[in-house]
């Protein structure tokens, strides 16, 4: 099926934004307005984002209609509610630029997460970037011939408020097709507020060989609090991209919410690669969205690790015939954490199949759940999807959802669904120790083979990191 | 006339550049004022079954009021995601002031 | 003729627009002042509750505003010429004494009850809710509305305020029914298209089985094309004592112009064993919820269902398995089969409670779709708050399997009997779980909703 995307713009909603805004608050000296900027979203705020990025007029619209649609849309109704209640939105900060004098000290940046960091072996340079400390990087040296490189294949890889101001052609064309602001209170409030976040554009048939990561440990305008994503794999184009790290991401802001949209073309393959592990006073609200055009494919890998509250559902919409989608989602619950995470798919062209995988484990009184959507049109024939969940509880106190919804139009499609909810076998324990393991190794383990098909699909660096990480979280060590 | 055509409102009850909702025979449409001409559509949107009839009308663009779905009225196409399946249309006509719509074989 | 949407909003059901539905409710009220206290209460709560919300999650599939019941709709308990004998097919199974007793019911108003004259005498009660309010007023009094009460929602609410019968059935301590018993519930008048309004049937069922008692109970409704166009409010409230061993058969075939709405909750106390064999065949819509609550130890359900849709029937299927103690046990099997352009929606929630340890839970949901305009939504949900559990869930969604058609083609069987047999095939386990005393009718009655495939 061909479906026409486009982004037709909204009636024009009035704009509370004074005609003498510039003149009364002075853009004069911007930094020196951020300092006294009040805590809160509104429509001043939002026009003094887009003023400071000198925005395209276009671009300044839309923040602002996506601001009155945030004000309009009611909290989502569903998932952890009480938890997302909780979120006051009057006593978030929601720009914050790294200026000399406003920058945040390492020694701010509790212990318990520098001590994580040199367990995980990650070098002075990345730890103080992972803590949210800006710093010179020698790495920049790599990252420029790695630049030149992918420019010369005609890659466009750049954060989102560059990628805007040196390709607005084409970021105009795709921006918000895949998730229009009024998708969701957060997407609203990212599309008001958003900054930094990764552009991609990969030209017809040229196969990005490298994962593009290392870019991202070094681009501190990643680390904004609304990141906006958006990766465009043009026809039979090929790249990984990896979000993240496994190191614990400290930030003092409780509220983060980036909206990720990629489109792949006829014929293209994206991966998109995530690791997140938030520190644990942040709420982590995210919107994940894929459209697969034929014979596309488009792979999810994610794992979601610390915040207080995940809410993170990758979806793919597969527009063409014989589009694939592969979701692989994993999630570690600790004490006082909520993972609420899962997948979701739209079928809505003939021949289609996907797959979904989520493995969580809860500890320590952690909640995780998996929370997903297949979907299926009438029009979609011949389709195949296989969703499989499943949920380790590694303690009495812990807990495990599971709500797969599977809503099934026409008759010519096959649909399975399993999901386990279970503990550590005593009797596999039992036979580790025999085998002179301690009972603590017997259980780190099986805890790794459990996560092992989400491992193996990790660059080796990545798979390094993510297996000593989980030992740490096993170890109640990293808070 | 052949069809199925079925007596659902009064012209005059639909503005133009409005939407009405009408349940006609247990299905509920959205009855369209397109610069005069009144298209009929389903009013439930095919991404997550929002009420169409309550968002607004834009020329002859519906958009979802839950998720911003956008549709033609008078093609039933989708515009914008995160639609991506067409909304049911129906064929109208007016006689003496009334709408009345085709509903087609509703045995099937 | 106006637009519609204003039934969307609880605004037409204020304060001053119920005075007129509190009459009806009076009117059909007949009982004791806690009871009509009661019932006051619970149109409170029906007022003030709001419309349940599209987006959550159990009202997704179904629009809340065909349930409202506004000033003005009829409570039809006395439609003139109500048919006051005994349907032929529960006359003939108390002739041929395949029952322990019956009971027959049309819009609400129980018009016989039978009883095996021995179990009678060992305390055994098949009885007029309105007369057991009077008659039995502790035994209804400990139990009406403890499971289904205003509390459980705004749909159950009203059926709390505005029943206008049902039945008590009541099996004391240790007694035994070796035969069951069969309640017939009908409508009669033409309902559809009712100028002044919809006509809105409440009624409901309370059974208690004591200790180490046992009960077979077949739940039927629906009678032919009568009655066409009501909305019918059902509550079925269950109370299986310790050790108690309670089969409830629900059979759901009211015409296709039918609204249904029914709310069914077992409470199963220690060792407790209940099965539910559950059959869905008629109604325009259907929307229903069927929990057992495994309140304790040992307590085990067992939940079976089949829904067959057809033409443009709307079934909206919810199932609870509820473990608040520990070592409980559930299965569920759900079968559903959709032609033409039915839709399903079926919804299970298995439920452990934090210091509910050592319980197993399994659920499984099948999906058959034999036309393409048919649509099949199923969401298994798990919450678990244990980690001493074993529990899974599965749900396919499939057509049926072309090769077994042309097997069946190659031993001569033409594609529409293969499809036939196929679907028969799919839902036998379950149909063979119905007691014999009904089993070949209801046979009889998926074949004949089966059509000509």
């Amino acid at each position: 099926m061909e479906t026409s995307i486009t982004h037709t713009p909204s009636p024009r909603s009035e704009l509370h934004v004074r005609e003498d805004y510039q003149a009364r608050y002075g853009f004069s000296d911007p930094e020196e307005y951020l300092l006294k900027a009040p805590k809160g979203i509104r429509h001043d705020v939002v026009e003094m984002i887009s003023q400071l990025k000198k925005e395209p007029e276009w671009m300044r619209q839309i923040r602002h209609e996506a601001l009155d649609a945030f004000f309009a849309k009611p909290m989502p109704q569903w998932g952890d509610t009480e938890l997302l209640n909780a979120i006051d939105f009057d006593n978030i900060c929601y720009f914050v630029k790294s200026t000399k004098g406003t920058e945040k000290s390492w020694d701010d940046v509790p212990d318990k997460i520098k001590r994580t960091f040199d367990r995980l072996g990650i070098p002075e340079a990345e730890q103080k970037f992972l803590g949210g400390v800006s710093a010179q990087y020698e790495s920049e040296v790599v990252y420029h011939s790695l630049h030149d490189d992918l420019t010369k294949q005609g890659i466009m890889f750049l954060d989102m408020d560059s990628g805007l101001r040196e390709h607005e052609d084409i970021v105009r064309k795709y921006f918000g097709t895949v998730i229009p602001y009024a998708d969701n209170k957060f997407a609203a409030l990212n599309t008001a507020a958003w900054s930094g976040g990764s552009f991609i554009y990969v030209p017809p048939g040229v196969n990005v060989k490298i994962p593009l990561q290392a870019y991202f440990r070094i681009n501190a305008r990643n680390m904004g609090q609304f990141e906006r994503t958006l990766i465009i794999a043009d026809k039979g184009s090929r790249v990984h991209y990896i979000e993240g790290c496994t190191a614990p991401t400290y930030s003092s802001d409780s509220l983060h919410s980036a909206v990720v949209e990629l489109i792949a073309m006829e014929g293209a393959y994206i991966r998109y690669t995530t690791i997140q592990n938030w520190s644990n006073n942040v709420y982590n609200l995210v919107t994940k969205r894929a459209v697969a055009y034929a014979d596309a494919t488009v792979e999810w890998v994610d794992a979601n690790l610390g915040s207080k509250l995940t809410t993170k559902f990758p979806c793919v919409y597969l527009v063409g015939e014989r589009a694939k989608a592969e979701i692989l989602s994993v999630a570690f619950a600790g004490d006082g954490q909520h993972q609420d995470a899962g997948a979701k798919v739209i079928h809505a062209a003939p021949n289609t199949t996907s797959r979904i995988t989520s493995k969580s484990i809860s500890r320590g009184g952690g909640r995780a759940s998996y929370r997903g959507l297949v979907k299926v049109y009438p029009n979609a024939t011949n389709c195949k999807v296989s969703v499989e969940c499943d949920a380790l509880l590694l303690d009495e106190n812990s807990r495990s959802d599971t709500y797969p919804t599977m809503e099934i139009a026409g008759e010519d499609v096959r649909i399975e669904h399993e999901a386990r909810v279970s503990k550590i076998a005593e009797e596999q324990i039992f036979y580790l120790q025999s085998r002179g393991l301690t009972e603590d190794q017997a259980r780190m383990l099986i805890v790794n083979g459990f996560f092992e098909p989400f491992v193996k699909e990790l660059p080796m660096e990545y798979a390094v990191e993510m297996n000593r990480l989980i030992e740490l979280e096993m170890e109640g060590s990293v808070g | 006339m052949t069809g199925n055509f079925v007596k659902a409102a009064k012209v005059s009850e639909i503005p133009a550049g409005q939407v009405r909702v009408y349940t006609v025979n247990g299905t509920r449409i959205a009855l369209c004022n397109v610069d005069g001409r009144i298209y009929a559509i389903d009013d439930t949107c095919t991404h997550d079954g929002g009420p169409l009839g309550s968002g607004g009308l834009d020329g002859c663009a519906i958009e979802c009021p839950r998720h911003g779905a956008r549709f033609d009225v008078c093609t039933g196409q989708v515009l914008k995601m995160p639609a991506v399946f067409p909304v049911g249309t129906y064929v109208t006509q007016v006689e003496d002031g009334d709408v009345l719509v085709d509903m087609g074989d509703e045995s099937a | 003729m106006s637009a519609d949407q204003t039934l969307l909003t609880p605004s037409r059901a204020n304060d001053a627009g119920l005075e007129k539905l509190w009459g009806h409710i009076l009117g059909s009220h007949n009982g004791p002042p806690w009871l009509l206290e009661q019932r006051q209460q619970a149109l409170d709560v029906y007022r003030s509750t709001p419309l349940p919300s599209r987006v959550s999650h159990l009202w997704r599939y179904s629009d809340p505003g065909m349930f409202l019941v506004n000033d003005g709709d009829l409570l039809p308990v006395a439609a003139p010429g109500v048919p006051r004998e005994v349907p032929a097919a529960l006359k003939e199974e108390l002739d041929r004494e395949l029952l322990a007793g019956g009971a027959y019911l049309c819009n609400s108003v129980v018009m016989k009850t039978a009883l095996d004259s021995k179990l009678a005498d060992a305390g055994v009660v098949i009885m007029d809710l309105h007369e057991a309010v009077v008659k039995l007023p502790d035994l209804v009094q400990a139990h009406l509305g403890t499971l289904v009460g205003p509390q459980s929602g705004k749909f159950e609410a009203f059926t709390n305020a505005a029943w206008s019968g049902g039945i008590l059935i009541y099996v004391p301590k240790g007694v035994v029914l070796a035969k069951p018993v069969h309640i017939l519930a009908t409508l009669h008048g033409e309902f559809a298209d009712h100028a002044n309004g919809v006509a809105a049937i409440a009624q409901r069922l309370l059974v208690i089985v004591e200790e180490d008692a046992e009960l077979t109970l077949i739940d039927e409704s629906g009678d032919g094309a009568d009655g066409a166009g009501a909305r019918v409010y059902t509550i079925t409230e269950i109370v299986a004592g310790v050790g108690a061993r309670v089969k409830y058969v629900p059979i759901q075939h009211w015409n296709h112009k039918t609204i249904a709405f029914t709310t069914v909750r077992a409470r199963l106390d220690r060792d407790a064993q209940f099965e539910t064999v559950m059959t869905t065949l008629g109604g325009q819509t259907s929307k229903t919820d069927c929990g057992a609550v495994m309140a304790g130890r040992g307590a085990e359900s067992n939940m079976f269902g089949l829904a067959i849709g057809a033409g443009r029937q709307q079934y909206d299927h919810h199932t609870v398995q509820d473990h608040q103690s520990g070592t409980t046990r559930s299965d569920l099997h759900f079968k559903v089969a959709l032609r033409g352009r039915a839709s399903s929606a079926y919804t299970g929630l298995i439920r452990i409670e934090d210091k509910a340890p050592y319980c197993e839970a399994y659920q499984e949901n099948r999906n058959l779709i034999l036309s393409p305009g048919a649509k099949a939504e199923s969401i298994p949900e798990l919450e678990i708050l244990n980690n001493e559990v074993r529990c899974t869930h599965g749900a396919t969604v499939g057509k049926v399997d072309p090769q077994e058609v042309f097997y069946l083609g190659s031993r001569g069987i033409e594609p529409s009997e293969a499809v036939r047999l196929i679907v028969t095939g799919f839902v036998g386990p379950i149909l063979d779980r119905i007691p014999d005393a009904v089993r070949d009718r209801v046979h009889g009655l998926v074949l004949s909703h089966l059509g000509d495939m």
